[in-house]
C-alpha cells in the first residue's frame, strides 16, 4: 500500500506541474495591456511608455522567466492581484471557493449514493419495471445539457411559486442578500438555495453514474466467484450484500474521480444560470474583462482540486481493494 | 476400490434437459441424461467440450443463469430438486451438495480473505461463532494441506498460487461434510504436478468426509485415475456408463473406444499411429434428432441418423450401459480397434518408416547454446527504474538435427515459450547464441532476420487466437506470401496449401470463425508452411484442441514432416504428446533443461527426480494400471523465476536435495545412462516410475 | 460464468462479429434503427426548411415575438428571426461540429492508443501522462479560456470550435484502445504476423486497429453525443460559435430570459438539441449491443 501510495503521489506531481504550465501559458499569451499600447502608441514618445508600463509588468521578459516568477510567487501564496478591482486573486478565490464547494459537495454527495443505490438495484432486477423506468430516465438526463435543465428547473421553480403563492424555491444567487438570521437560519436559507441548482446537477450525473454502476454490479454478478458464493448456500441477498457490492463498488470510486472535471464544468454553467456568486461567476467576468490574474488564479486552483481528488479517489481505490493494498 | 456395492444412491438423475435462449436461438446444451450417485463413490463425468457434462451438474445444483430452461428431474434423497423454492435449494447447496469449480483463479473473491470466504460457508449452514467458525477454516485449511494454515486464513486470494487457491476451494467445498461434492474439471487449469496434488488432496478430503464424489473432466486418465464409475458425454446425451473397468477395458459405444484410440498415452513408445474421429460434434443450436455421433461414426447405417437416438441399454453386465444401435459388444483389444472405429482421415497415409537423414549436412539445423533471458522489472512509476529480474531462460543450450522432431516439455513457468519465442527473436534474448543452419541468428539486423524467417516459421497454440478474426483464410495463408513479396501466383498456391493440409480450397473465402478448431489448426499449419520452411516451431499446437481433434492433428504433422523433411521443435507440457511425436526430448525447470536424450530413454530410464515426478504424475488411461503405478507427489509450487533458487533450481521441491545442491548448480551431462542429466544425485528409477512401454494392453 | 458459455457454445460462438451479424443484429435493436433514421432524416430535412417554409436562418420578418403558427412553426423572436428556421441550421451546425469532433478524437484516440499498446514502455508512458491529464481535465473551462484567446484568428468559426473540441477528447477513446490492444497484442496472431516479418506499420494498422474496431465505433458516437454538448454549453455561455452563425446552445442562452412569456424560444430549441442527443446515444447504446459479445444473452 504504501509503495502504491508513494507511486500515486509521484505521479500526481508531474501531473499538478503541467497544470500549472497550462494554466500560466493559456492566459499568459495575452495582452493585459493591449488597449494603452494601442493609445500610447499614438502619441509621441509612447514607445518609451510603453517599455515602462511592461517592464514594471514583467512583460518584457522572456515567457519561461515569466513563468518562473509567476511559480515563485505561488509558491509564496501570492498569485498577484486582480486588474479590475485590485483585490487580490487569493482573497477573490477564498470568497468563491466555499460558495461553489458547498453545491459540488452536494452533487457528489447525492449523485454517487443514488447512482449507487439505483445501479445496484437496477442491475439485481434487470428488465423489470424499475430497470426500465430507471433507463428510460438516464438516458433522457444523460441527453440533456446542464445548461438547459438548470434553466428549465428554474422556470418551473418560478412557475411554481406564482401557482403556490409563496416563495418556495430559490432561484436566484447562492443565498439571500443581507440575511440577518443566526446559523441555522443561514444554513437553512442556503439549502432553500442549493436545492434547484443541486438537483439541476445531480440529475444529471445521476444518469451517468447509475448507468455505470448498473453494468459494474452486472460484470460482478456473471462472475465466477459469485458463482461460488451460491454454490455454497449463501442467502442470493447476502451474496448481493458481501460478495457482488464491495467489488461492484470499486470501479465507482475511480469513476467519480475521472468525472470530476466534467462536473467543474457543468457547476460553472449552473452558476450562471441561477446567478450564483461563485467560482463560476468568477471565472466568466474575468474572462469577459481579460483580467489575467484572476483567470491564472483560477485554472490552477481548480486543477490543483482535480489533481488532489484523483489522489485522493486513487488512495481510497487502494484501501478498498487488497490486491493494491500489498502491491 | 469398489466397496460401494448396494450402497444407499443419493442422487438421481433422470431425463436432464437444459436448453439456453440466446440471440442466436436456443441451444439444447442438454438433451436427456441420466445418472445416479452412490453413498461414498466416485463418478466421472467425461466427455469432450460442449458434451454438456458442465451444465449437468450446473443444473444439478440449481447454478444456471435465468436464461436457461430445466426440466426433467433430479432428486436428492428422494427429494425433487427441480422447482424446488430457491430458499430450501440454499439450504441443500454448499451443506448436502457442494461444488468445486474450474478455474481457481477467478472463482475465489478477490477482496475477502480465504479464510473468511470459507468460514462463510461454515456460518450459512452451521450455527457457530464467527470465532469458531475461523477455527473451523483454519482446520480445513490444514486438512487440505496448506502449509501454515493460520496464516493463509488472513491471505487474500491473489496471495496464493494456482494449487492453494484450488485447495482453498475444496476446504470450502467439504466445510459441511457433504453427501455429493461435485468437481466441475478441477485440475484442467493447473500443471501436472500441481494436478496429481489436488487429485490426491481431493480423495483425502473426500474420505475425511465422507462424501460422494462427481467429477467432470476432459481427461480419460484422470479418470481412470480417481473414478470408480464413469459416464461419457456426447452432444449433451450420454453414451456410455458402468464402472471404470468395463468401460475402458470393454467399450461398447463407438464413441469411447474411438476417444480410447485416439488418445496418445504415456506408456506407448513413439511409432503409434493415433485413430483420429474425424468431424467435429454436432452444433447444439439443432442436434440432428437421430444418433449424434453417426455423422462421425464408421458403424453408422441409415437406421442411426434417421430413428430417434438410442437410448441407453445394458449389455452383458447389468452396471454397463450403452446408448448404441450398434454396440461393439464383443471385446477388442485397444490395438486392433485404429483398424475398426472411427473413420480414418482421407489422406493416404506415408508410411512410418524412420526418415532418411540427409548425410551431406552433418551437424544440427538449429544449435542454441547458453541461451539467457531476463525480464526486467521495472518500477510502475514514469521513471520506470529497474527493479530486478525475471529469469525466465537461464543458460539453456540444444540441438535439432535436420528431420528430427525435439520435444520440449516442461510445466508453466519452466520457460519453454520464452526459449521458442527468443530463438524466432520475437523476444529478444539477452545473451546467447542461436545457430541456424550455421547463421548466428542473434546478431541479424531486423531485415537480415526477416529473410531468415521464411525458414524458420512457428504455428501457435489457441487456434482461436492464432488466426486473425477480421481476415479471410485465403488473406491469412497469403500473408507470408505478401510480407515476402513472394511473386508467384499466390491464389494457386494457397489452393494448394489448403490441400495438403486437408481442406477444401474453395473455403479460402470463408473467415476463420466458421471452422472448428481442429480446422482453425490446420490453417494455422497452411500459414506456417507457405514459405517453405525448414524448422517449424510449434507452441503447444495441439493443447488447446480436445482429445479427437488433436490425434489428426498430430498425424498431419507427422505426415508433413515425412514428406518435406521437417525440422520440428515440439513445446508442450503433455508429456504422453511429446511422447508419441518426439525423436529426442528436454525437459525443462524453473529455466534450465534438467534432462534431454532420446526420448525412449528419457521416459523409461529417467534419471532427475523431477522427471520421475513429472512422469509420475501424468494420468494413464488405464484403470487397472493406474492402481498399481507408483505415485511420487512433489510438494509446493514451482519457485519464483524472479528470485529463483541458488545451486539446483528443483532443490526446493526435491525429496534428495543435499547441502551441495544448494551451493553448485549441477551440470547437464551423462552419468553413464546414454542420456543427458543436471542432478548431483542421478538415479535410474526401476520400475513404475519409469514408464516401460506396456507389454499388454490390459 | 465465461466457462460455462463456452461449454454450452463451443462450436458455435463467433468471437468476433462480422460484420453482417453486427448489421443484422443492429437491425433487431429497434429503437436504435428508429434514432439512426430520424438523425438522418433531420439532417437531411434542414436542407429543405426554406422551401418549405418559407424562411431561412438570416431573415428578419415583420412578425416579431410570435408564438408558433403555420406561418412559423416554432414562432419568432423579438427582432423576427423565424425560430424554426434558426433551430434547424442550429441542427445542422451541431451535426457538422459533432461530427468532425468524433473524427479528430476517433482518428488520434485510435492511432494513439494502439501505439501505446503496441510500442509500451516509454511512448505508453509518454502518451499516458497525457491522456491522464487530458482525462481530468475540466475541459469547458479550459476551452471557454482557448475561445477568449483565439478569437482574433478566427476562433469562432464553426470549423475552429470543432478541430479544438476534437483535440481535447481523444483521451478516453485512446485509453480504451490501449488496453484493448494489451490484451490482443497477447493474442498468437500478432505474434504469428511478426514471426512472419510483418513491420510495426503493418502489424498496427493491418491486425491490431480492425480488432478494436468495435470499441471506436461505439466510442465515436459516445464522443458525437459528448461534441455535441460541449459545443452548445460553449455557444450558451457566449464562448462557442458566434453570431451570424446559430448554434442551439446560443438559441438556448437567448430564449431562456423570457421562458415564461414566450416559451418557445427557450423549450423549442431545448427539445430539438435534446432529441438529437437522444438519437446518437440511441444509435451507440445499439451499436453496443450489435457489437459487444458480452450482451449476447440477453433474452
Amino acid at each position: 500500500m504504501l509503495a502504491y501510495a508513494t507511486r500515486k503521489l509521484l505521479i500526481s506531481v508531474p501531473v499538478l506541474f503541467l497544470a500549472t504550465l497550462v494554466a500560466f501559458l493559456l492566459v499568459a499569451t495575452v495582452d493585459p495591456i493591449a488597449e494603452q499600447r494601442v493609445f500610447l502608441l499614438s502619441q509621441p514618445g509612447g514607445a518609451e511608455q510603453v517599455a515602462r508600463l511592461e517592464a514594471s509588468l514583467g512583460l518584457d521578459k522572456p515567457l519561461l522567466e515569466r513563468y518562473g516568477i509567476w511559480l515563485g510567487e505561488l509558491l509564496r501564496g501570492d498569485l498577484g492581484t486582480s486588474t479590475e478591482n485590485g483585490r487580490a486573486v487569493t482573497s477573490l478565490l477564498a470568497e468563491a471557493i466555499p460558495v461553489t464547494m458547498r453545491l459540488v459537495v452536494a452533487a457528489t454527495v447525492f449523485s454517487v449514493v443514488f447512482g449507487v443505490a439505483v445501479g445496484v438495484l437496477s442491475a439485481v432486477r434487470k428488465y423489470t419495471l424499475f430497470d426500465n423506468t430507471t433507463t428510460f430516465f438516464a438516458f433522457l438526463f444523460f441527453a440533456m445539457p446542464v445548461f438547459w435543465l438548470g434553466a428549465v428547473l428554474k422556470d418551473l421553480g418560478i412557475r411554481f411559486n406564482d401557482w403556490w403563492g409563496r416563495r418556495i424555491f430559490f432561484t436566484i444567487g447562492e443565498q439571500s442578500p443581507r440575511l440577518d438570521a443566526d446559523f441555522w437560519g443561514t444554513w437553512a436559507d442556503r439549502i432553500g438555495h442549493i436545492f434547484l441548482p443541486a438537483l439541476t446537477l445531480i440529475l444529471i450525473q445521476l444518469a451517468a453514474t447509475s448507468r455505470f454502476q448498473r453494468s459494474a454490479m452486472l460484470d460482478v454478478l456473471e462472475s465466477d466467484y459469485i458463482r461460488t458464493a451460491r454454490a455454497k448456500g449463501v442467502p442470493q441477498r447476502k451474496v448481493i450484500t458481501r460478495h457482488a457490492l464491495r467489488n461492484a463498488l470499486l470501479p465507482i470510486v475511480s469513476y467519480t474521480g475521472l468525472t470530476f472535471g466534467t462536473l467543474i464544468g457543468g457547476t460553472v454553467v449552473t452558476e450562471v444560470v441561477f446567478n450564483w456568486q461563485g467560482m463560476g461567476q468568477l471565472f466568466l467576468d474575468s474572462l469577459l474583462d481579460g483580467d489575467v490574474a484572476v483567470t491564472q488564479g483560477w485554472l490552477l486552483a481548480v486543477g490543483v482540486s482535480v489533481v488532489l481528488v484523483n489522489l485522493c479517489t486513487d488512495l481510497l481505490y487502494g484501501l478498498l481493494d487488497p490486491r493494491v493494498r500489498y502491491d | 476400490m469398489t466397496e460401494h456395492n448396494d450402497a444407499t444412491e443419493i442422487l438421481r438423475v433422470r431425463d436432464l434437459r437444459v436448453d439456453f435462449s440466446t440471440t442466436d436461438g436456443v441451444v439444447q446444451a442438454v438433451r436427456g441424461v441420466d445418472f445416479e450417485v452412490a453413498a461414498g463413490e466416485v463418478l466421472a463425468i467425461a466427455g469432450e467440450s460442449g458434451a454438456g457434462k458442465s451444465v449437468s451438474v450446473m443444473a444439478t445444483m440449481g447454478l444456471l443463469p435465468s436464461n436457461a430452461k430445466v426440466s426433467g428431474s433430479i432428486r436428492y434423497r428422494g427429494q425433487e430438486l427441480l422447482g424446488m423454492p430457491e430458499k430450501s435449494l440454499e439450504c441443500l447447496r454448499g451443506s448436502a451438495l457442494s461444488m468445486v469449480f474450474q478455474d481457481p483463479m477467478t472463482s475465489l473473491n478477490p477482496v475477502m480473505a480465504v479464510g473468511a470466504q470459507i468460514a462463510e460457508a461454515v456460518r450459512v449452514h452451521q450455527r457457530l461463532k464467527r470465532q469458531q467458525a475461523t477455527q473451523r477454516a483454519t482446520e480445513l485449511l490444514d486438512l487440505v494441506g496448506i502449509a501454515d494454515a493460520k496464516r493463509s486464513v488472513h491471505s487474500f486470494p491473489h496471495e496464493l498460487s494456482g494449487g492453494m487457491r484450488q485447495r482453498a476451494m475444496i476446504a470450502m467445498a467439504i466445510a459441511n461434510n457433504p453427501d455429493v461434492l461435485i468437481a466441475d474439471e478441477p485440475t484442467t487449469a493447473l500443471d501436472v504436478t500441481i494436478q496429481a496434488q489436488i487429485l490426491d488432496v481431493l480423495e483425502r478430503a473426500r474420505q475425511a468426509v465422507g462424501s460422494a464424489l462427481v467429477l467432470i473432466t476432459h481427461d480419460l486418465g484422470v479418470v481412470a485415475r480417481t473414478a470408480h464409475r464413469l459416464l461419457v458425454m456426447y452432444a449433451g446425451r450420454g453414451a456410455e456408463s458402468g464402472s471404470v473397468d468395463e468401460v475402458f477395458s470393454r467399450p461398447n459405444h463407438p464413441y469411447t473406444a474411438g476417444l480410447l484410440a485416439a488418445i496418445p498415452r504415456l506408456d506407448t513408445p513413439r511409432g503409434q499411429r493415433l485413430v483420429p474421429i474425424e468431424g467435429s460434434p454436432p452444433s447444439m443450436l439443432s442436434p440432428p434428432s437421430g444418433c449424434a455421433f453417426a455423422p462421425r461414426c464408421s458403424r453408422a447405417t441409415e437406421t442411426c441418423a434417421q430413428d430417434p437416438s438410442p437410448v441407453p441399454a445394458t449389455g452383458a453386465s447389468p452396471t454397463h450401459r450403452c446408448a448404441c444401435h450398434h454396440p461393439l459388444s464383443e471385446w477388442q483389444p485397444l490395438g486392433s480397434l485404429a483398424a475398426s472405429n472411427g473413420k480414418r482421415t482421407g489422406e493416404e497415409l506415408a508410411p512410418l518408416a524412420p526418415v532418411e537423414h540427409e548425410t551431406e549436412q552433418p551437424g544440427p539445423i538449429l544449435a542454441v547454446s547458453d541461451l539467457v533471458k531476463h525480464f526486467p522489472i521495472t518500477s510502475r512509476s514514469p521513471l520506470r527504474r529497474v527493479r530486478g529480474a525475471i529469469s525466465a531462460v537461464s543458460g539453456v543450450s540444444l540441438r535439432i538435427d535436420k528431420g528430427d522432431t525435439l520435444g520440449l516439455v516442461g510445466e508453466s513457468g519452466s520457460g519453454k515459450s520464452t526459449l521458442a519465442r527468443c530463438i524466432l527473436r520475437l523476444i529478444e534474448p539477452t545473451s546467447g547464441s542461436v545457430k541456424f543452419n550455421g547463421t548466428e541468428l542473434t546478431e541479424l539486423t531486423r531485415k537480415q532476420m526477416r529473410q531468415q524467417r521464411r525458414f524458420l516459421q512457428v504455428v501457435f497454440q489457441d487456434p482461436m487466437a492464432s488466426l486473425d478474426p477480421r481476415m479471410t483464410v485465403a488473406s491469412i495463408i497469403a500473408e507470408p506470401l505478401k510480407i515476402h513479396r513472394v511473386k508467384n501466383d499466390s491464389s494457386s498456391r494457397v489452393e494448394e496449401l489448403l490441400e495438403l493440409v486437408g481442406l477444401y480450397p474453395q473455403h479460402g473465402n470463408r473467415y476463420p470463425h466458421e471452422f472448428s478448431g481442429g480446422q482453425r489448426q490446420r490453417i494455422g499449419i497452411a500459414r506456417a508452411l507457405a514459405l517453405r520452411p525448414e524448422v517449424l516451431i510449434l507452441d503447444e499446437p495441439v493443447s488447446a484442441l480436445d482429445v479427437s481433434i488433436q490425434a489428426g492433428i498430430l498425424n498431419l504433422l507427422e505426415d508433413l514432416q515425412h514428406q518435406f523433411g521437417l525440422t520440428y521443435l515440439f513445446v508442450a507440457h503433455d508429456l504422453s504428446v511429446v511422447r508419441h511425436i518426439s525423436d529426442h526430448v528436454a525437459v525443462m525447470y524453473l529455466g534450465r533443461i534438467v534432462e534431454a536424450g532420446r526420448s525412449d530413454q528419457v521416459y523409461t530410464t529417467p534419471a532427475h527426480p523431477y522427471t520421475q515426478a513429472l512422469l509420475s504424475a501424468v494420468p494413464i488411461p488405464d484403470p487397472q494400471r493406474e492402481r498399481h503405478r507408483q505415485r511420487i507427489l512433489l510438494h509446493g509450487d514451482i519457485a519464483s523465476p524472479a528470485n529463483p533458487p541458488s545451486g539446483c533450481r528443483f532443490r526446493t521441491r526435491c525429496a534428495k536435495a543435499e547441502p551441495i545442491c544448494a551451493e553448485t548448480q549441477p551440470p547437464l551431462s551423462d552419468p553413464g545412462i546414454g542420456h543427458e542429466v543436471a542432478c548431483h544425485f542421478p538415479e535410474v528409477l526401476v520400475g513404475d516410475g519409469g514408464l516401460e512401454p506396456s507389454t499388454s494392453a490390459v | 460464468m465465461t466457462d460455462l458459455g463456452s461449454d454450452i457454445s463451443a462450436h458455435q460462438v463467433v468471437v468476433r462479429a462480422q460484420w453482417r451479424t453486427v448489421l443484422r443484429r443492429f437491425g433487431s435493436h429497434r429503437l436504435a434503427v428508429t434514432a439512426l433514421l430520424l438523425a438522418i432524416i433531420g439532417y437531411a430535412f434542414t436542407y429543405f426548411v426554406e422551401p418549405l417554409t418559407g424562411w431561412n436562418y438570416k431573415q428578419l420578418s415583420a412578425d416579431l415575438s410570435q408564438g408558433p403558427s403555420s406561418a412559423h412553426w416554432f414562432g419568432t423572436d423579438t427582432i423576427g428571426h423565424d425560430m424554426f428556421a434558426q433551430s434547424m441550421r442550429g441542427l445542422r451546425v451541431s451535426i457538422h461540429v459533432s461530427i468532425v469532433v468524433a473524427a479528430i478524437a476517433t482518428l488520434l484516440g485510435t492511432v494513439l492508443g494502439a501505439v501505446q499498446g503496441w510500442f509500451r514502455g516509454r511512448v505508453d508512458a509518454g502518451v499516458g501522462v497525457l491522456v491522464d491529464f487530458l482525462l481530468i481535465l475540466p475541459l469547458l473551462p479550459v476551452l471557454m479560456v482557448l475561445a477568449t484567446r483565439t478569437r482574433a484568428i478566427g476562433g469562432s468559426s464553426l470549423m475552429f470550435v470543432a478541430v479544438v473540441i476534437g483535440l481535447f477528447l481523444w483521451a478516453p477513446l485512446a485509453r480504451v484502445v490501449r488496453g484493448e490492444v494489451f490484451a490482443i497484442r497477447e493474442k498468437e496472431y500478432i505474434e504469428a504476423a511478426a514471426a512472419l516479418g510483418a513491420s510495426n506499420t503493418r502489424i498496427i494498422f493491418r491486425h491490431l486497429i480492425p480488432n478494436v474496431m468495435s470499441s471506436v465505433i461505439v466510442y465515436a458516437t459516445l464522443t458525437v453525443a459528448t461534441a455535441i454538448l460541449v459545443e452548445t454549453a460553449l455557444a450558451f455561455l457566449g464562448f462557442g460559435i458566434q453570431p451570424p452563425e446559430v448554434s442551439l446552445g446560443a438559441l438556448v442562452d437567448e430564449g431562456r430570459d423570457s421562458a415564461r412569456t414566450r416559451w418557445w424560444l427557450f423549450y423549442l430549441p431545448g427539445a430539438v438539441l435534446i432529441s438529437l442527443v437522444l438519437c446518437v446515444n440511441f444509435v451507440g447504446d445499439g451499436l453496443r449491443d450489435a457489437l459487444d459479445p458480452r450482451q449476447r444473452k440477453r433474452p
